[in-house]
């Protein structure tokens, strides 16, 4: 036999709707990339095409 | 830096933008104009995350430079629900499991909107193939398929509660 809780009750047996999905649905999420911050700065890494070598100086 | 003028609608709002000639359309819309809704998945046009509809048609915005936008109509996520009530897109992804971190969310309703609107009865067929440029990375298609069919049954329903 199945277990299964009643409709109004929900729970056991039953999908349950997520409780965090319309402010997904709405564009409401917040992620990393929406965080604006005040002064906050971009970086960008640069990597270096040599294997061994020295800095001397940087342009930027 | 050359710019230019733009105005585009967005959502129903009108938008008028001083904006450089490189500015992508989905910068213009995030940093701009504050939309977060559209995100910005892989920045190569293969993702669909950044998915808007530009006078009603499906387009990558982070392929799209937003002068090329000028003088048209621009639909986000933001722009779904009315008056707080779910679009049955967004009601289809709610109800059947579409979504797990919402990532592709917004891209993936979008394409499904513009598919629906000219084909509103589409197989399952006709919808994998709309939504092949649309990535999902953890909740996989097969309730986003769906979120797609719940939604075009609900819009096939005379117009009571539907919001667009």
């Amino acid at each position: 036999m199945a277990l299964k809780t009643s409709a109004d009750v929900c729970g056991m047996g039953h999908s349950m709707k997520r409780k965090e999905d319309p402010r997904f649905l709405q564009g409401q999420g917040r992620y990393v990339d929406d965080l604006q911050l005040p002064g906050m700065l971009y970086m960008d890494i640069v990597r270096s095409p040599l294997a061994h070598a020295r800095i001397t100086a940087i342009n930027t | 830096m050359a710019t230019h003028e733009i105005t585009v609608t967005v959502n129903g709002t009108p938008h008028r933008a001083e904006v450089e000639s490189r500015l992508l359309l989905v910068h213009f819309i995030r940093d701009e104009l504050r939309l977060t809704g559209t995100h910005i998945g892989c920045d190569t046009t293969h993702c669909g995350a950044c998915t808007v509809l530009l006078d009603g048609e499906p387009v990558k915005s982070c392929t799209l430079l937003a002068v090329q936008a000028d003088g048209g109509s621009i639909t986000t996520v933001e722009g779904l629900a009315r008056d707080g009530t779910l679009h049955p897109i967004q009601e289809g992804f709610w109800q059947e499991h579409g979504l797990q971190c919402g990532y592709c969310t917004p891209g993936m309703m979008m394409t499904s909107h513009a598919l629906l609107q000219r084909n509103p009865q589409p197989s399952e067929e006709e919808i994998r193939r709309a939504i092949s440029g649309n990535l999902c990375r953890c909740t996989g298609y097969v309730n986003i398929v769906k979120a797609v069919q719940y939604a075009a049954e609900k819009m096939a329903q005379p117009v009571t509660t539907q919001g667009l």
